[in-house]
């Protein structure tokens, strides 16, 4: 899977290509890590190019919430593909995570929160 | 017809692993979600032998029976040697609330393996655990 990323005013989008699982969990999670030491607290994450995830995939969104929740963080999600989020709502974490229909969606919860 | 399967133990095999099954399961007519799902719980389970029972030793190898037969689906993942370490006990739906308290990044395969199959069943045979999974496909 690749990653890329986009710094924007106030936020930074991560852009997920390929498939997220038990290989490619764990420089996401750096990535997102790496991130938070730097005090970017607002993450906006593309998943229109993510094709897979597992639970390898979930555990990281899960693991990074609550310090980002200390921080008034924010974590959106959006462009995410029906398999994708089936697999979110297999779990229950479509109820905890903030997952948004397109950018301009997520953009606006993230200003309504910010404001 | 069964379709034996044999990868090497690295996190790196999953992919071609899910390609294959998913490759198989377009044969029969199975619906996207549902071979997506079926898909998903392999790749768990796949993942649990490769990362708990065999840390990721690339010298060592799993395989996999897949087999669908009057309706069902059949998937025996054979760990050769070692004993699988991965937990077995039967889960419920997760607490996720719990999950994110505790800020726990693990746990979820079983759980899931067991939302999506009929049946997930761990035992052993000889030094070889088997993980079955079972499936009434639509």
């Amino acid at each position: 899977m690749e990653i890329s990323e986009q710094y924007e005013d106030g936020y930074v989008v991560l852009l997920l290509d390929g498939e997220l699982d038990a290989s490619s969990a764990i420089p996401l999670n750096h990535k997102i890590k790496d991130l938070f030491e730097k005090e970017h607290y607002r993450i906006l994450f593309d998943f229109e190019e993510l094709a897979y995830i597992s639970s390898a995939g979930l555990g990281v969104f899960i693991s990074i919430l609550k310090d980002f929740k200390e921080k008034q963080g924010f974590l959106g999600f959006y462009n995410m593909s029906a398999m994708v989020h089936d697999v979110f709502k297999i779990v229950g974490l479509d109820k905890v995570l903030s997952i948004y229909e397109d950018k301009s969606t997520a953009l606006d919860h993230l200003n309504a929160w910010t404001a | 017809m069964k379709i034996t399967y044999t990868f090497p133990c690295n996190k790196s095999s999953l992919c071609e692993v899910r390609q294959k099954v998913a490759l198989q399961l377009s044969h029969y007519g199975v619906s996207e979600k549902t071979r997506n799902r079926i898909v998903l719980a392999i790749d768990e389970a796949c993942a649990n032998a490769i990362i708990h029972g065999h840390r990721c030793d690339s010298n060592r190898h799993i395989s996999m029976d897949v087999a669908i037969k009057d309706g069902q689906m059949h998937v025996d993942i054979y760990d050769v040697g070692k004993i699988n370490a991965a937990p077995r006990r039967a889960s419920v739906r997760p607490d996720i609330n719990a999950y994110v308290e505790s800020r726990r990044c693990g746990g979820l395969g079983l759980p899931l393996m067991h939302s999506i199959m009929d049946q997930v069943h761990y035992h052993s045979r000889g030094n070889q655990t088997i993980c079955s999974l079972r499936k009434n496909l639509d």
